[in-house]
């Protein structure tokens, strides 16, 4: 492994230029013994170490099976690549890079290599084609597989997006009531109060999809694997085995991924036909709550919007668990150490799960903004309070982050650090700038909270003030 | 009277530990206070301070562990801050060891209680713990 080559090793593989010499099959001098990458070409980009794979395992499965399967053919015929380079393409030789007088080496320890003037470096830099975007290999394609999320056509196409949307502040006439399909404007001046309207309808027409579930006590724990993409795969199927040993639970399923359309009708099938009453989803969801936060990924805000915006499965029938980063990818465990702590994170699981305690579910609750006050002990807690819940769509942030105007003393650490880059520094009379969220933007990461080193930003149930106000609640007698 | 310690824990590992002993009936820090954030990250010098202002006798702040933390590095943000957290305290008279930093896992209740347990006690005791 490596690009150090083994020539000490004598097991006949053959060496040619310092390094391991192969056939077109990647077969080494030994026929049992294939070769590729950097050990084999020298260091190369990873492009030519992917492509040694491919050829690697045909050989492999040659060798084993004597079938001779042709690579795939990546090939595009249907793509002239000379017309993205026509119109706008100014042929430009490389800039000069300056170097230092040969006087002035002989007397110093300067570096050599001077830099790019400033209108050097902006014409170098603008001769990017942008080619590294796509190598128009296809193999996205096929690496999507079932999902067929990639449309590889490559022609323009004007889109209508669907939105869970009941209607429009600017419309002739009111939509009617369920889906509607909008295009809407990001970049218009009144935006965020479009966008704050359209988050009102949806959550309205969300509330209308939410189903009514009457299942029977017990909970049906689903594991995913992540498309086998994880590390201790192997352990997956014991724990099934015994998770359906746990009392209360109903049945353990293995799905492959709960982020795919098919994982989340999966998930809901056994609810909807009252099979049980909850289901534990170990898969990589941290929550089961209707937001994004810095953790969350594209997997897990699909996943969830599988269960809850499509299938309206009510938030409080789902208890998640972290299975994939907590365990199954920790290549540094090994496999009884993996398997003991998911039976444990399980166990945990399963038992918040048949209580009702949610850690999230707990924190919205504190900030009421929860629909559902779970109680340890209520195996199907009832629905309390029917106010409309401000926690926005999956992609959404209802209630975005703010910045204490008196607190900021615009350092721009807060516009350094936001990973939506929705933050930015507006000019104050006293010339010390002061920081503004982008409503449309901010998805209540908090980051801005962490590194700010004023205290400044604030956001619902997760901000100093919320802090504060909770450690004061301890002390009787003191107030905010 | 105040309470003995305030718990400022993240709502993520260190809470699923707190809740596995809560169901069990087990109790690990006294009569203590506990505040719960999204992330230590977003505790601040301040509310620390204000905690031993306020009368507590000790301080815990209890984390996920490093590489765990959901939201990247914010975890980290807080750890950085502990030693000038320390430094003011001792400035302002109050122990070092007042202060307890403890980083867990979800299944770690067992763990988090017998730390919490030894930092009650250290602080009848004058001495502190680490973990």
């Amino acid at each position: 492994l490596g690009q150090h080559v083994p020539i000490e090793l004598d097991f006949q593989l053959g060496f040619g230029g310092g390094r391991i010499a192969v056939d077109n099959r990647q077969k080494t001098g030994h026929a049992r013994i294939f070769a590729a990458g950097d050990a084999v070409r020298g260091p190369d980009s990873v492009i030519w170490a992917m492509a040694d794979g491919q050829r690697t395992a045909l050989g492999v499965h040659a060798s084993i099976s004597g079938e001779t399967v042709a690579p795939p053919d990546w090939t595009r015929t249907d793509y002239d690549r000379s017309t993205a380079l026509r119109g706008g393409i100014v042929k430009a030789a490389r800039r000069k890079v300056p170097h230092i007088p040969i006087a002035r080496r002989r007397s110093s320890f300067a570096e050599v290599e001077a830099r790019y003037r400033e209108k050097d470096a902006i014409a170098e830099a603008s001769r990017c084609l942008q080619c590294g975007i796509c190598c128009e290999c296809g193999a996205c394609v096929a690496a999507c597989g079932e999902a067929r999320a990639i449309d590889h056509a490559g022609t323009a196409a004007t889109l209508t997006l669907p939105l869970l949307a009941a209607g429009r502040t600017d419309a002739a006439e009111p939509v009617a009531a369920g889906v509607g399909h909008l295009l809407f404007d990001c970049s218009a001046p009144d935006a965020a109060a479009v966008l704050d309207r359209l988050r009102d309808d949806a959550h309205t027409a969300l509330q209308a999809r939410r189903r009514t579930i009457t299942g029977v006590p017990g909970v049906h724990v689903y594991l995913c694997t992540c498309n086998d993409s994880v590390h201790h795969r192997d352990i997956v199927e014991p724990l099934a085995a015994e998770v359906r040993t746990l009392p209360g639970v109903v049945d353990a399923t293995i799905i492959n991924a709960a982020c795919q359309q098919g994982g989340g009708e999966t998930l809901a099938a056994g609810l909807i036909a009252g099979e049980h009453g909850r289901i534990l989803l170990a898969a990589c969801l941290c929550c089961p709550l209707e937001i994004l936060c810095g953790s969350c990924t594209h997997q897990r805000a699909r996943a969830k919007g599988f269960l809850f915006a499509r299938e309206g499965i009510p938030l409080h029938l789902v208890e998640t668990l972290n299975l994939r980063d907590e365990v199954l990818n920790q290549g540094g465990l090994d496999r009884d150490a993996a398997l003991r702590l998911a039976r444990r994170s399980l166990a945990s699981g399963v038992a918040r799960a048949l209580s009702g305690v949610a850690v999230a579910t707990n924190t919205a609750t504190a900030a009421g903004d929860v629909t559902e006050r779970l109680l340890p002990g209520d195996s199907m807690p009832a629905r309390r309070d029917d106010r409309p819940s401000p926690l926005p769509l999956p992609g959404c942030a209802i209630t975005p982050a703010d910045i204490d105007a008196e607190l900021c003393r615009g350092c721009g650490t807060c516009v350094r650090n936001c990973p939506q880059e929705a933050i930015d520094l507006q000019p104050r009379l006293s010339g010390i700038p002061v920081a503004r969220v982008a409503p449309a933007l901010c998805t209540l990461c908090g980051r801005c909270l962490a590194v700010c080193p004023t205290g400044a930003p604030n956001a619902p149930f997760a901000g100093h003030r919320q802090i504060r106000e909770s450690l004061l609640a301890g002390f009787p007698g003191e107030r905010p | 009277m105040a309470p003995r310690i305030v718990i400022f824990s993240c709502q993520w590992a260190p809470h699923y530990a707190l809740q596995s002993l809560y169901r069990r009936g087990r109790r690990g820090e006294g009569d203590g206070v506990r505040v719960l954030t999204a992330c230590v990250g977003r505790i601040g010098e301040d509310v620390v301070l204000e905690a031993f202002r306020l009368g507590t006798a000790g301080v815990a702040v209890l984390s996920c562990l490093p590489g765990h933390c959901r939201h990247g590095l914010d975890q980290e943000r807080f750890h950085a801050r502990v030693t000038t957290l320390r430094a003011i305290i001792e400035t302002l008279g109050i122990p070092a060891d007042r202060l307890l930093v403890g980083a867990f896992h979800p299944h770690e209740g067992e763990q988090l209680a017998e730390c919490l347990e030894k930092f009650v006690t250290g602080i009848g005791t004058a001495a502190g713990v680490e973990r």
